[in-house]
């Protein structure tokens, strides 16, 4: 299997501090890849050592198929958490000297630069300086900076924190469409409603320690149904170890408590008489799971 | 060690075009040459102008005397030189300005050398150049008549020294005259001051261009792009070259604009500088440039932000001047321990070795070794700010300090 990104036993300090423990996952080529984890959780130090901005205490980090930061760096595209471009300078000017720096030829560099412009809607603020562009312009200008020499490997830290929703979904198009080129995408984020929409798998970091990966639809199913959504006439009396939520229509959710299983709710049912119009096992959301592992990983801490 | 080429050169062409781009940059860049304009022709027109108002019927600069000890009596008349009589007819002509000033000898003037100077209006006599004409005067006056006119030129202008130096075995080798020796430390002077303005205008834009990217998160984005050391020579290299483009452009229109600089020149031409001597001037205007810049470069990645930049690099322009502002002792004495131990220190061995050079030294083997000194610290001091470029990556939102920058090193690789 070729990977994007091979992360073995990766650790990171500064001073005392241990901000990466030990950390290892892999991100195959071509997929859209989440990297979870709160504030403070180690993420972005990761990516930043991934890329070679940072050197590793410990561990290995092999990008785009075994490929070390350095040689791998002309095909991959980096937007950083923290935005900042020269802010005296023209927008078209910065794109055209960082594409130039990716490889592409000046007039390339331009043309690609403008062309993404265009598609972010920023093309009529091409000879602004920077310093007169919004924080969410600058934004998107960095994010096409990131592009601009079409990559293999996009690393995109915190890529939608502070951006209205429309720019976020015109960004997560803009993805989708480099996903399809063929190019691998990593972002990290703590909103996980982004994770679930665009990835298929995620890496989960909390306290600076790797406490989940890999699928997601694999890693809720796991986790077992903790919940079900019932639709019936009427509903039986309280169930001891289930929570009952009303909704409309008789449309009733049940959140269960560990060692209640699904049938024992369809059992109740049965047993008193009530015809089912709907029973449906609902798997743990990404918000669920996020706030557990989270929660257990600071109470070992 | 050079990093990736293309990469520097890309990051060399930016950082120009950038630098020339800037307003600053532009009007300090056609600033300064329009005051030299202003200074060498508008000044003396209005000078001119305010100085001859209301006064256009007689010559501005006739000088009135009235001798009572006679010395002048054999003087034919001078142009500019207006005898009187008495001293109310001296006095009236002042006030109606038929002269601009009134000398009077008194007859005791043999014994006691004591001249009356009469003035109207405000300033300095010291910079009425009156004074000094009617010295000449009577300098001439009190030659002795039968003296010859050669004489008396001779009595004006005592010598002319012809300079011989002799080296250590008495061999007397002629070293031209004093102009000469003026005209020869020139070009070791203009040198001397163009690394100057190129060390505080380039390397002040350098240390400017490294922590603002630093401060703005830029850095981030460039090293990922490309190594350091090709973004720290592009950068050296282009707002070098930027600095290099304005002084060119200075000189050009100061040697257009100001005669005196022209001639100055055209003296040099005549003495035919030796070319090894001009060879070693550049050569030390690009090291010590290169000397400076890398420690700029080094002083901006390592800090937070530019005004804590600015504040550190004062500390080490310092060195830079020291040679200029000990001029008085090195030129005279360039082979002296003073100018000796500034010519192997890198930060002072660019501008101790010019001033050595326009002292005439002896020994310009020491200014080679100086050279070398400072070529190889160059080469080491880019090869450290590529470092702590790096390093400095790892000192985001820290307070820096030298143990901080030292620990940031040893991690950087």
């Amino acid at each position: 299997m070729a990977y994007a990104l091979e992360i073995k036993n990766l650790t990171k300090r500064f001073g005392n501090k241990t901000v990466v423990d030990d950390i290892s996952f892999t991100v195959d080529e071509g997929e859209v890849f989440g990297f979870l984890g709160p504030n403070g959780s180690g993420k972005t130090t990761t990516i930043r050592t991934a890329l070679g901005i940072l050197r590793q205490d410990a561990g290995e980090v092999r990008l785009l198929d075994g490929l070390t930061a350095s040689e791998a760096m002309p095909r991959v595209g980096y937007l950083p958490e923290e935005r900042g471009l020269l802010r005296k300078e023209k927008v078209s000017n910065i794109l055209r000297y960082l594409g130039r720096l990716r490889g592409l030829s000046k007039a390339d560099a331009l043309d690609r630069g403008l062309e993404l412009l265009h598609r972010v809607g920023l093309y009529e603020h091409r000879d602004k300086k920077v310093e007169g562009l919004s924080r969410g312009m600058t934004q998107l200008v960095q994010f096409v900076a990131a592009l601009i020499h079409r990559p293999d490997l996009i690393i995109l830290d915190e890529p939608f924190a502070g951006l209205d929703p429309l720019n976020v979904q015109l960004m997560k198009e803009i993805l989708a469409g480099e996903q399809t080129r063929g190019a691998t995408v990593i972002f990290s984020t703590h909103v996980l409603s982004d994770v679930e929409e665009m990835s298929e798998r995620v890496a989960l970091i909390a306290d600076s320690r790797l406490i989940l990966f890999g699928d997601l639809a694999e890693i809720r199913r796991s986790r077992g149904a903790n919940a079900v959504v019932v639709e019936a006439p009427s509903h039986p009396g309280d169930l001891p170890g289930a929570q009952r939520y009303a909704g409309r229509g008789g449309r009733v959710e049940y959140r269960l408590d560990d060692g209640l299983t699904p049938e024992t709710i369809l059992k109740a049912y049965s047993s008193s008489g009530i015809v089912l119009s709907r029973f449906e096992q609902v798997l743990p959301s990404l918000n669920d799971i996020f706030i557990e592992e989270v929660s257990n990983a600071r109470q070992h801490n | 060690m050079l990093g990736n080429t293309t990469d520097a050169r890309i990051i060399f062409e930016e950082e120009f075009a950038r630098q020339t781009r800037r307003i600053g940059w532009r009007i300090f860049t056609v600033g300064v040459p329009l005051l030299m304009l202003i200074a060498a022709f508008i000044v003396p027109l209005l000078t001119d102008y305010f100085s001859t108002a209301g006064d256009d019927e007689q010559p501005r600069d006739t000088i009135g005397f009235i001798d009572h000890s006679g010395v002048t009596d054999s003087l034919d008349s001078i142009p500019g030189l207006m005898r009187l009589d008495g001293l109310d007819t001296g006095t009236q002509a002042l006030v109606d300005g038929d002269i601009k000033a009134l000398f009077v000898i008194p007859d005791d003037y043999i014994e006691t050398g004591r001249v009356d100077w009469y003035r109207t209006g405000s300033g300095l006599a010291s910079e009425d150049g009156t004074g000094n004409a009617f010295f000449s005067v009577l300098r001439t006056a009190v030659a002795d008549e039968s003296l010859s006119d050669e004489l008396i030129a001779r009595i004006l202008h005592p010598a002319t020294y012809t300079l011989f130096k002799v080296d250590d075995f008495g061999r007397p080798d002629s070293s031209g005259t004093i102009s000469d020796e003026i005209a020869r430390a020139a070009p070791a002077f203009i040198f001397a001051m163009l690394l100057m303005i190129s060390i505080f205008v380039g390397s002040g834009s350098l240390l400017q261009s490294v922590s603002e990217e630093k401060e703005n998160r830029m850095v981030e984005m460039l090293v990922t792009s490309t190594s350091p050391m090709s973004i720290m020579l592009g950068k050296i290299l282009g707002l070098g070259a930027a600095g290099l483009l304005q002084i060119a452009i200075w000189l050009a229109v100061a040697s257009v604009s100001v005669p005196q600089i022209s001639d100055q020149f055209s003296g040099l031409a005549s003495l035919s500088l030796e070319a090894d001597l001009v060879i070693l001037l550049i050569a030390f205007y690009f090291a010590g440039y290169f000397v400076f810049a890398a420690l700029m470069a080094s002083i901006g990645a390592a800090s937070t932000s530019v005004r804590e930049a600015s504040q550190i690099s004062a500390i080490v322009m310092v060195p830079a001047i020291v040679p200029i502002y000990v001029s008085a002792i090195i030129i005279p004495n360039p082979d002296g321990l003073l100018a000796r131990v500034l010519t192997f220190f890198p930060l002072t061995a660019p501008t101790a070795s010019m001033m050595r050079i326009a002292g005439d030294t002896d020994r310009l083997y020491e200014v080679v070794i100086g050279l070398l000194v400072t070529a190889l610290a160059g080469v080491f001091l880019l090869w450290l700010s590529a470092r702590v470029f790096r390093a400095g990556l790892l000192l985001y939102g820290q307070r820096m300090s030298l143990r901080a920058v030292w620990g940031a090193l040893r991690q950087s690789d």
